[in-house]
Parts: structure tokens; C-alpha cells; sequence
């Protein structure tokens, strides 16, 4: 099934290995392992390879993990610690995808290899193999040396959404990709695309990939997922299906550049909204996208539930109709329905966080099926029909553990909106500075000497200005905006007049550009609120305006990475721009290898300096290629339009005045919710 | 770098055991990198040929564990340039499992990508589809056919080959049509490249 983790594992891992680094004259290899029984040739030949993904710095002890698929798509989670004080790495590999336990596993294992007594070390690992698993939510503890010490980790309650600052995995990808760049790779996600992600640090990089799969949930993804992706592998970023790919930044030779240190520096140091109040704000996106699928289920006595295509499109607001109708059509939906019929069909009914989600969402329709589904397995039963043994055992903790979970949300939103009005205490007029925002707004999208620039406008009607502008409107009308589940403000101020309206309103009524919206409204209500809120800041963000006003309107500032000129002329690059299959032209600009390795275009170049802190109008080069003479030519997307940016001749500036940028390159990020516009294929992020 | 003019992407698809594989590897005859489909999941080769003395480089991608889908979808292809979908002529099951495969991809019938049916296998004694119902469903689906064996190397040349020279004759025309239009637009709206000569038989 869609499911890509393994299923009744007996292990707590399955395979430990010390790596020897490699060398010029030999690849890495492994020294020992544990059990000497673990066999499986190509995996054993692969854990060097993803080991020793490329060179990297080693001057803290890294953590990070990487991914194996099977020949049946199932995954292997491989977790690495490289200690600088050791020559050696060390590795573990799992069919479980608790990262935080196994690292733990790792730094007991670190410890134990310095352990005055040789066997420590090998009793241990015996007892954590043999030892049984424990059920979910139990602990699963395993005493070591000679009883003295005890290694506990618990065992990950099923239905859990990932938690900050928990789950390592998610509180890294929240403070290292920023709120639009979440939702960009979110609806990227979601589209199937081809995704990759890269970075220098090896453990950002895992986590992030790791993350933005989790945040999907309950989809999977259902392609190449390769978290940390070795040199040797390069070629795989070339794959025609859809990817989701970590390629580490020394790979990307041309895209070494500096970090920006203040970028770095706010996207530290951010205070994240404790529990799983990330993961919900996209569980809810979903809800809200997907939810639906429910008001299309064909629920007949004696009768399989199915569900109706046609019936799903045609219930739906007709501005979400684009977007779902081009999602039925992905993998990833099909695999998502199929699942939702097998757990209804074998009676374990709406038990999961999406569905409670989903319930909350729309009280009354959900009451409606849930009534119908009732009738319906209790025909079932009646029949004699016998799915159902398992039901009980398996309905009932989840409910429980959501229960739990919808009240320790409550509690987050409330903290959030304490915080959220002591900040609108303290912030008497931040009008002023937008309205500088705004008539600034307008001319990066000018693209003035553009001379081939056609451009045109995708309804996608976020504000023109930044986002910040509308979350902060929003503060100032809490009350009377109109209840949206996603909006925290609202849960917070009345829950109960929230759910009246929510019955009223079934289904999904709102425009999908909305979802963006509120998405930006929840996040950053929700987690860029106190302590530090940048975005009352206007001092230091007019400052970050200026600078990033200007490259734009001028592409002599644009230019391309040397080695492009003779190659630029070659048929081929010419050629493959044409030649995607579909009839796009922006599309697959990258086809040919040659054009990605050793000419420029991914990642384009970037204008001098550009603080994401405005996103919303600050251009982003979202890809690259040539024209017929052989000129370089790109785009240029904001959330309004795309631009094309075709330089003739190819500007010959030095180097370093391409840089910034760094983290939201290729964020095409305009009509990801209107279904009509997918205009890129490949969506590419750079994690600083 | 090798030098070459033309890159183009095929994807294989098929149930388990059809001998996707072994079709590739009997084409490409060891030219290819170390397969990697055990780890990653999906494994790749590429061989170039010689098509009108042009190079044209082929990357044929080898997906493992599609069963698991109910039908491929067209983000599964849609930078694909070639999509060939193999059955086994011993195995009906193979052949019954087709509809599935296409469901998806007849919805998309405007989407640009060549499509090939291959039956393998031909070596086998117990033939279980004739080749007219290959034929015949080919011809209903607007692909493609033909009937290859890998084990005996029987027309697997010839069926990359014939890829090829498609794919080659596809994007010549299309890259004439380009000359005449004008690059600016890049939302995709104006540029429809017709297709109409890429439908020569594949026999």
C-alpha cells in the first residue's frame, strides 16, 4: 500500500556499522558491524555512500539520517553521527523512523566505544537487537554495563503529529526554511514535483527532507525520496518522475557561496510555538483542501464504500475545483483515497488526526456521515460480514490520544493569543511603514528593461505588499474578521461562535488563495509572535527594502556564472528548452544535464542583496535557460506575475555581486493554489 | 562530457516481474552506472545511439515497486519524453493489469508523450496473449506496439532505436516551429506545438 514504512518490525534496529572515511586512494568502507548476519550486499555496498555523502566540514558532532528504498518502495532510515574527535563515523540502520531514539541510540553507542571494557559495547548492541519493541507510548529500556545504566526511549504513539521541539526533525525544518518557503515546499509537495533541497550542514538537510514528508501526513509521498543524496548518485536529479531530493551544497559547486549573516541570523533564534502547533497548521491546509473527499464517499448498505471522483469535484467551492481536479490526478491523492476506503471499508471508520481535523472542520456534514457509516457497519456486522475484529482495539487509543491532543492545542492557541495582543500593546502604528511598502512595492515587478517581457498576471490575489501587512490587519480586527479553522485568532477568542459558523458554512467554501493566506495569517500569528516579532521592526525592514529594490528593475545585476558562453550556443541547450513534453516552455528548462552542471541556470543567478523579509515582493528568479541566439534568459516571479528577464549579451559582472538570495531561490510561488499555472517543474531550495 | 545532441528520458513501467530490467540492461549491455535500484528505488541507464549520424543519448528510468500503485498518473510522466509500458505474453495478469496502468494516462490523451506497449517474452513457449490482442489494444490506446524478448535480444534494439529516431523526429519539428515564435511568452498558453508527425508506424 501507500505506506513506505515497514510494518511489524521486530528490531530496534537493524544493522550497526563503524565507517572508515575515504581517502583518495580508497572509498569509504566498513570496518566492523553488528549482527554479522545482516546480508543484504547492495545495502552494505550503499552505507559507505551515504555515509561519506561528499566532504564536509566535521568540527561539531552531526546527526543526520538518510533513506534507503527498496525494491518494494519501502524505506530504510540509515542515522549517522560523525564525531570530529573520532576517525570513524558511525551508522544505524532502522525500518523505524524514530529519529530522535536512534541518535540517542548512536550517543550511548559513541560512549560505549570508549568504554574501557571491549565487550560493552557488543553486549549492548546484542540486548537492544533481541530486546522485543515496545507497544506504542510504552518505554522501551534496555539496562547496560552490567546493569549500572539503563538506555530508555519511548516508543512513538501511532496518529502523534510531530511536536516542537520533540521531533528534531521538524523544529529544524521550522527554523531553517521560513513561513512562505514551508508553504511553497507544502504545495510543491502536494503537486509532485521534482523538490531538491541543499545544504551545507548535512543534518539540516536530512531533517528538512524528513520534515516537509511529515507535514503532508496523512499523504505520502509516494516517489524518490532521497533525504541526503551522495556524489556518486548526482545523476538521479535528473529523474523525469517526481522527486524529493537533499543534494548537500558541495555538490552544487556554483551555488558555494557565502552565507548571509544576518539571514542566518534570523533564522535562528526564532521563538517556535511549542508542541504541534506547525504540523497542525499544515494538517488543517489539508483538511481544508482534502477534507472534502468525505462528502463524496458512496456509502451503500451491502456494498463496498467507493468514492466518487466526479461527486468530489462538483461539491467543492469552483475556485478549489482547478486545483483538485489536477490532484486526482497525482499519486499521491490516489494513494491518500485508497487508503482512507481501506480503513473505512475494514471498519476502523474516521479515527485519525486528519479525520478529527476534518470533523472539527465541518461539524455538520461529518455528524451526517458519520451517522450513515454507522448504519452502514452495523449492516455490515449484521451480515456477518467479517472485516471487523480488530476494530476496537485499534479505534479506540486513537481516539483517546486525540482527544488529548485537540486539548493541548487549545491551550498553544490560547499562549499564542495572550502573546499576540501583549504585542499589539506594544505596537502603536506600524501603518506608516507600510504604505512606504506598498508604492515601493510595485516596481521590482516592472522588469523595466526586460525588452522580450511579456508577462502575465495569475490571479493570485495575496496582497500585494508583504504578507506582514496582512497579518497585521488581521491583528487589528480579530473580532470581526470571519471564522476560517485556520485562523488560531479565532479558535482562541470564541471557540463556541467559531463552530456555530462552521456548521453553517459545510464544506469548503473558501477561495484557495485564501488558504495561502491564512496560512501565512496562522503562521505567523501563530509563530513569529512573541518574544521576537521581526516584523515590527519597520527600521531594520526598510533598510532590507532598499537593498532589495534595486537589482530588480535593473538586470545589468543579473548575471550568469562564467563557463556559460561557448556552451550557450550549443543546438542541444537549445533543443531540450523545447523539447518537455509538455508544451510549457518554462518548463524542464533543465533537461539536459550539461545545462545544470556546468552552465549556470540552476541556481540562477540572484540579485545583489534580498532579504526574504519581503517575500511577498521581492522577485525570485524561478529558473532559467536560453534563447534561440544562445542568450541567457530567466524568470522572474513574484506573487503576481512572471516575468521573463532575457539579457543580451550576456553581462559580464564579477562574481560576488551575485549573492544573497540564499534559501528561497526557485520559489515559484504565485499560482501554486489556482491549479492553472503549474508553471515550473522543478522547485529547487537552498537551506542556509 | 560526452558530447551529444539529444537527450531524451524514457520511463518503464509495468507489474513486477515483467522484465522491465532486464529489457534495459539487454539494450544497454553493461553501459550503463551501477544500478542503484535496491537503494534508491529507482534505477537508470543510458546508452547512445546513432540516429541520421546524430548522437542521441537515451536515460531509461526503471522504477521498482509500482505495484503498489492503482494506476500511474500523469505526474509520474510528465517529464518523460517516452513512457513504455511491458507485459508479459506468458503471464495474462500482466497483460489484464494494462487498463490500470492507463486509466490515468487516457485522461491526459493531449499529454505529449510518446507511448510504446511491449510485450516480452516472446522466447517463452507458453504464450498466453496472441499477438493481434496486443495489437489490438495498442491500436485502441493510440500507442505503440511491439512484441521483444530480452532474453534473446528479439527487437530490443530495434525498440529503443525506433524511440529514438521518434523522439529525434519530434523535437526537430518542434524546434522548427520554435524559430517562428517568439520567446517571450513563457506562460505556456500560446506556444501548442502540434505533434502531427510523430506517428509513423512502430514496426
Amino acid at each position: 500500500m501507500g505506506s513506505r514504512i515497514r510494518e511489524n518490525v521486530k528490531h530496534f534496529f537493524e544493522c550497526f556499522c563503524e565507517i572508515v572515511p575515504p581517502t583518495p586512494e580508497r572509498d569509504a568502507w566498513i570496518l566492523q558491524q553488528f549482527p554479522e548476519s545482516y546480508k543484504d550486499e547492495e545495502v552494505l555496498k550503499s552505507i559507505p555512500k551515504f555515509s561519506y555523502p561528499c566532504n564536509f566540514e566535521n568540527v561539531v558532532i552531526q546527526h543526520y539520517s538518510f533513506v534507503l528504498t527498496d525494491i518494494k518502495s519501502k524505506w530504510t532510515f540509515g542515522f549517522c553521527r560523525h564525531d570530529p574527535k573520532s576517525q570513524t563515523a558511525i551508522v544505524v540502520l532502522s525500518y523505524l523512523p524514530w529519529h530522535q531514539a536512534l541518535y540517542k541510540f548512536l550517543d550511548t553507542i559513541a560512549v560505549l566505544m570508549h568504554s574501557p571494557r571491549a565487550e560493552d559495547l557488543d553486549e549492548f548492541l546484542k540486548t537492544v537487537y533481541n530486546t522485543k519493541l515496545a507497544d506504542p507510548g510504552k518505554t522501551f529500556s534496555v539496562p547496560f554495563n552490567k546493569g549500572e545504566r539503563t538506555f530508555t526511549v519511548e516508543s512513538p504513539k501511532p496518529f502523534g503529529l510531530p511536536s516542537i521541539p520533540e521531533n528534531r526533525n521538524l523544529t529544524e525544518y521550522y527554523n531553517a526554511v521560513d513561513v512562505n518557503n514551508m508553504m511553497t515546499v507544502f504545495a510543491s509537495m502536494l503537486f509532485e514535483r521534482r523538490i531538491i533541497f541543499t545544504s551545507k550542514k548535512l543534518s539540516r538537510l536530512s531533517a528538512c527532507v524528513q520534515s516537509a514528508n511529515d507535514v503532508i501526513y496523512p499523504m505520502i509521498w509516494q516517489h524518490l525520496f532521497v533525504p541526503v543524496l551522495p556524489m556518486a548518485l548526482i545523476d538521479y536529479i535528473f529523474a523525469p518522475m517526481p522527486f524529493l531530493i537533499g543534494v548537500p551544497e558541495d555538490v552544487f559547486k556554483y551555488a558555494a557561496q557565502e552565507v548571509v549573516s544576518s539571514l542566518k541570523k534570523q533564522l535562528k533564534n526564532r521563538s517556535a510555538l511549542l508542541g504541534d502547533g506547525v504540523s497542525r497548521a499544515f494538517l488543517r491546509a489539508l483538511v481544508q483542501l482534502i477534507g472534502g473527499y468525505r462528502d463524496a464517499l458512496e456509502i451503500q448498505p451491502s456494498k463496498e464504500i467507493v468514492f466518487n471522483e466526479a461527486n468530489f469535484i462538483k461539491t467543492r467551492s469552483p475556485s478549489l475545483q482547478p486545483f483538485l481536479k489536477q490532484m486526482l490526478h497525482l499519486q499521491i491523492f490516489q494513494q491518500f483515497i485508497e487508503e482512507r476506503l481501506q480503513m473505512l471499508n475494514s471498519g476502523l471508520g474516521f479515527s485519525d488526526e486528519f479525520e478529527i481535523e476534518a470533523c472539527r472542520y465541518s461539524e455538520k456534514s461529518s455528524s451526517n456521515l458519520k451517522q450513515q457509516y454507522k448504519e452502514w457497519t452495523s449492516t455490515m456486522k449484521k451480515e456477518g460480514t467479517a472485516f471487523f475484529k480488530s476494530v476496537k482495539d485499534k479505534a479506540n487509543p486513537a481516539m483517546k490520544s486525540a482527544v488529548r491532543t485537540v486539548k493541548d492545542g487549545g491551550k498553544g492557541v490560547k499562549t499564542a493569543y495572550k502573546g499576540l495582543r501583549a504585542i499589539l500593546r506594544d505596537n502603536p502604528s506600524p501603518t506608516q511603514f507600510h504604505n512606504g511598502l506598498e508604492s515601493l512595492g510595485d516596481k521590482p515587478r516592472s522588469a523595466p528593461n526586460s525588452p522580450t517581457g511579456k508577462r502575465r498576471t495569475i490571479g493570485f490575489s495575496v496582497p500585494t505588499t508583504s504578507y506582514r501587512k496582512d497579518s497585521l490587519a488581521f491583528r487589528n480586527s480579530t473580532s470581526d474578521r470571519p471564522y476560517s479553522p485556520l485562523s488560531a485568532g479565532s479558535h482562541a477568542t470564541s471557540p463556541d461562535a467559531s463552530d456555530r459558523s462552521r456548521s453553517d458554512t459545510p464544506g469548503l467554501e473558501i477561495a484557495p488563495i485564501d488558504l495561502m493566506s491564512e496560512m501565512q495569517d496562522l503562521l505567523h500569528l501563530r509563530l513569529d509572535t512573541p518574544p521576537v516579532d521581526r516584523s515590527l521592526k519597520p527600521v531594520r525592514s526598510l533598510e532590507n527594502f532598499r537593498n532589495s529594490n534595486s537589482p530588480i528593475s535593473s538586470p545589468e545585476h543579473w548575471t550568469f556564472a562564467s563557463r556559460s558562453g561557448a556552451r550557450a550556443l550549443s543546438p542541444s541547450s537549445r533543443l531540450f528548452h523545447s523539447n518537455s513534453n509538455k508544451s510549457q516552455e518554462t518548463q524542464n528548462l533543465l533537461l539536459s544535464p550539461d545545462d545544470v552542471l556546468s552552465s549556470p541556470p540552476v541556481p540562477p543567478p540572484r540579485p545583489t542583496t534580498s532579504k526574504q523579509e519581503f517575500f511577498a515582493t521581492t522577485p525570485f528568479v524561478v529558473g532559467g535557460g536560453r534563447c534561440e541566439n544562445g542568450d541567457p534568459v530567466f524568470y522572474i516571479a513574484n506573487h503576481h506575475s512572471v516575468d521573463m528577464v532575457k539579457l543580451s549579451p550576456p553581462t559580464a559582472s564579477p562574481r560576488k555581486k551575485v549573492n544573497g538570495m540564499k534559501g528561497c531561490i526557485t520559489c515559484f510561488s504565485c499560482g501554486i493554489w489556482c491549479g492553472s499555472c503549474l508553471l515550473l517543474e522543478l522547485v529547487y531550495f537552498v537551506l542556509v | 562530457m560526452e558530447d551529444y545532441k539529444f537527450l531524451f528520458k524514457v520511463v518503464l513501467v509495468g507489474n513486477a516481474g515483467v522484465g522491465k530490467t532486464c529489457l534495459v540492461r539487454r539494450f544497454t549491455q553493461g553501459l550503463f552506472p551501477p544500478g542503484q535500484g535496491a537503494t534508491i528505488g529507482v534505477d537508470f541507464m543510458i546508452k547512445t545511439v546513432e540516429v541520421d549520424g546524430e548522437k542521441v543519448k537515451l536515460q531509461i528510468w526503471d522504477t521498482a515497486g509500482q505495484e503498489r500503485f492503482r494506476s500511474i498518473t500523469q505526474s509520474y510522466y510528465r517529464s518523460a519524453h517516452a513512457l513504455i509500458l511491458v507485459y508479459d505474453i506468458s503471464c495474462q495478469p500482466t497483460f489484464d493489469c494494462l487498463p490500470d496502468w492507463l486509466r490515468e494516462i487516457e485522461e491526459y490523451a493531449s499529454s505529449k508523450v510518446l507511448r510504446i506497449l511491449v510485450g516480452n517474452k516472446i522466447d517463452r513457449e507458453d504464450r498466453e496473449i496472441p499477438v493481434h490482442v496486443g495489437e489490438d489494444f495498442a491500436s485502441r490506446h493510440n500507442m505503440y506496439f511491439l512484441e521483444t524478448s530480452a532474453k534473446e535480444a528479439d527487437n530490443v534494439e530495434k525498440l529503443f532505436m525506433k524511440i529514438a529516431e521518434d523522439l529525434m523526429q519530434q523535437a526537430r519539428s518542434k524546434d522548427l516551429l520554435r524559430y517562428d515564435k517568439d520567446t517571450a511568452n513563457i506562460t505556456g498558453k500560446t506556444s501548442v506545438i502540434t505533434d502531427s508527425n510523430c506517428c509513423s508506424r512502430l514496426t
